[in-house]
C-alpha cells in the first residue's frame, strides 16, 4: 500500500481508527476486558498468548524484541491492583506521548537495510507508540515502596528517593524484575492488539492489501534487561536499564530476527507528530559503546505549561492539516502539550546517532493520519 | 485556586502546597489533582469513598494518598471534588473523597497523570503552617 493510498482516505482511516482504539484518559474497552487468569497468561506467555488467540501470527512474533516474552515474568509478583488497571487497557493507546501514526517512507538511506526491512519509498507505514498502561505504572509505584525500604536495608544511602533500588540479586530485585518481566509481555501483547485492530480498519478500508500490515519490528523502551556484554574484555552479565532509549543491536547478533541479521537490528525513532520518524539500524560501535542502545525519541524542550503558552490560541489540528497530517487526540490539551515546538527536532537527533556510529539512518517516514491519547 | 501552584518541568508536572495544617495540605493535595485531572465544577459530590494509606513519613504517606488517587481514577474511573482528611500521623492517614464515576459526556480530562514521584518531594513546617511539593509523572 502507498502513501498515496492514505492520503486518498485518510478522513476514514482517522475515524476508523479513532473508533477502533480507545486512547486517552481512563481509556479502556468495553467491547475487550479479561479475567484475571487470562490477564496472567498474558503477563507470562506475552505474544505467544496472542498468537494462540488469533490475533497475530509467526511472523509477527519473530520480528519482536525477545520474540515478544521476556523470561521469567511472575503474575504473583504483580499487585491486584495493577492487574485491576491492565484488564481494560489491552488494545488501548494511552495518552501523554503515546500515538499511532499512519505516514509514508519520505527517504531511503541505505538500500541493502531498507531491502532487508522491506521498506521503499512512497510505502505507507504504521507507527505505533505505547507500553504497559496503567499495569506498568502501578508496578511502578508499588516496588517504589518496596525499594525505599530495601535501600535502607542494604545501607544505599540516595540522593533523591525517587532513585531507591535493590541488588539485583536481591528478594526484593528478583521480584521487581519479575513484575517487569510481566508488565512488558502486557506491553506486547498491549501494541499487537492495536496492531490487529489497525489491520482490521485497513481491511475494511483497502481490502486484503491493507490487512496484510507487515510488522517490521517491536522494540521495548523503558525497560531493564539481563544481557551479556563485554567489559574490559570479558563477558559479563549485566542489567542493562534502557530509560528513554532502546536497544539497537548489530549486524550478526543472534537476538537480530535472521532477515535482519546481515544489517542490524532496526531501530525506531519516533519524532513529534508535526515532522518525521526514523527507522535506523543497529551498528557493532553502537553495541560495544552503548551497550547497544539508542534513544527513543526525540526529547523534550519545552514544559507543558510553556507549550500551552506557546501555542496560545491557535488551532494545532488546522496547522497541521495545512501541512497535510490529519491529527486527533483524545483532547486539545494533549495536542497543544505535544506541539513541535515542544520538542527537539528529530532531524537533528537522528543526525548525531548516525554520525556517531551509534546507529545507521535506514528510512525517514513522515506522517499523514495521527491518532493521540 | 488557593494554595497551590504549578511547578514548571519539562518532562513532568510539579504542584507547590502551602496550607495552615497537615490536614488541609494533604486535602489541597487532592484538590490539586483533580484540577490537573478535569474541571472540579463539573465533577458531582455523589458518593464518598474511605481512603486509608500507610508510610514510613509524611512525604510517604503524600505519595501514596496521590498514587491511591491515581489507581482510583484509572482503574475504577473515579472524580473526586472533595477531600476530607479526618486523621493523619507520621505513619497513617485516614480519610474520605467525595465525587462520582468520570462520564465522558460530561466531563473533559485534561492531564492524564502516571504516578505520583519521589522527585524533590517535600513536606515541612513553615512559619504559617506547612509546605509540599511533589512532581507527577505524565
Amino acid at each position: 500500500m502507498s502513501g498515496e493510498d492514505i492520503r486518498g482516505k485518510n478522513r476514514e482511516i482517522l475515524e476508523a481508527l479513532f473508533r477502533k482504539l480507545p486512547s486517552g484518559v481512563g481509556s479502556s474497552r468495553r467491547d475487550f476486558r479479561l479475567g484475571a487468569g487470562e490477564l496472567k497468561r498474558v503477563l507470562e506467555e506475552g505474544a505467544g498468548w496472542a498468537l494462540t488467540r488469533g490475533y497475530g501470527t509467526g511472523e509477527d512474533r519473530a520480528h519482536m524484541e525477545a520474540d515478544g516474552c521476556i523470561p521469567g515474568a511472575d503474575p504473583s509478583r504483580v499487585s491486584d491492583r495493577a492487574l485491576e488497571r491492565g484488564r481494560g487497557q489491552l488494545g488501548t493507546v494511552g495518552s501523554g506521548n503515546h500515538f499511532v501514526e499512519v505516514g509514508r517512507v519520505r527517504e531511503l538511506f541505505d538500500r541493502e537495510a531498507s531491502e532487508a526491512m522491506g521498506l521503499e519509498e512512497g510505502m505507507a507505514t504504521v507507527l505505533i507508540h505505547t507500553g504497559s498502561r496503567g499495569l506498568g505504572h502501578q508496578v511502578c509505584s508499588d516496588f517504589i515502596s518496596v525499594m525505599i525500604k530495601a535501600a535502607r536495608a542494604h545501607g544505599i544511602e540516595l540522593p533523591d528517593r525517587q532513585l531507591c533500588c535493590a541488588p539485583v540479586e536481591s528478594r526484593e530485585g528478583r521480584d521487581y524484575l519479575a513484575a517487569m518481566a510481566g508488565a512488558a509481555n502486557f506491553a506486547f501483547v498491549n501494541r499487537q492488539m492495536i496492531t490487529h485492530w489497525t489491520r482490521e480498519a485497513f481491511s475494511e478500508l483497502f481490502g486484503a492489501a491493507g490487512a496484510r500490515l507487515e510488522l517490521v519490528y517491536d522494540v521495548c523502551h523503558n525497560i531493564a534487561k539481563l544481557e551479556t556484554h563485554s567489559v574490559q574484555g570479558r563477558a559479563t552479565r549485566l542489567c542493562v536499564h534502557r530509560k528513554g532509549a532502546t536497544r539497537a543491536f548489530p549486524p550478526g547478533h543472534r537476538e537480530v530476527p535472521e532477515r535482519y541479521r546481515p544489517v542490524g537490528q532496526p531501530v525506531l525513532v519516533p519524532g513529534d507528530m508535526g515532522r518525521c520518524s526514523y527507522v535506523l539500524a543497529g551498528t557493532q560501535a553502537g553495541y560495544e559503546e552503548t551497550f547497544g542502545s539508542a534513544c527513543h525519541g526525540a526529547g523534550r524542550v519545552m514544559s507543558r505549561k510553556q507549550a500551552k503558552k506557546a501555542a496560545g490560541g491557535r488551532s494545532i489540528a488546522r496547522e497541521l492539516e495545512e501541512k497535510g497530517v490529519l491529527v486527533k487526540g483524545a483532547s486539545r490539551a494533549t495536542l497543544v502539550e505535544e506541539i513541535s515546538d515542544a520538542y527537539k527536532d528529530v532531524n537533528d537527533v537522528v543526525e548525531v546517532l548516525h554520525r556517531a556510529g551509534i546507529a545507521r539512518k535506514v528510512a525517514k517516514l513522515e506522517p499523514l493520519v495521527v491518532i493521540k491519547g | 485556586m488557593a494554595g497551590f501552584r504549578y511547578l514548571d518541568h519539562t518532562g513532568d508536572l510539579g504542584i507547590e502546597l502551602s496550607a495552615r495544617s497537615p490536614e488541609t495540605l494533604f486535602e489541597r493535595a487532592g484538590e490539586a489533582f483533580t484540577e490537573i485531572l478535569t474541571d472540579p465544577d463539573t465533577v458531582r459530590p455523589s458518593a464518598t469513598v474511605e481512603i486509608a494509606v500507610e508510610g514510613g513519613d509524611l512525604e510517604q504517606l503524600l505519595v501514596e494518598w496521590l498514587t491511591e488517587l491515581i489507581y482510583r481514577f484509572d482503574a475504577q474511573g473515579w472524580l473526586f471534588r472533595r477531600y476530607r482528611i479526618r486523621s493523619l500521623d507520621d505513619h497513617r492517614l485516614d480519610g474520605t473523597a467525595e465525587g462520582e464515576p468520570y462520564d465522558p459526556d460530561r466531563h473533559t480530562i485534561r492531564t492524564t497523570v502516571k504516578g505520583a514521584t519521589y522527585h524533590q518531594l517535600e513536606v515541612t513546617r513553615t512559619e504559617d503552617g506547612w509546605k509540599a511539593r511533589v512532581i507527577f509523572d505524565l
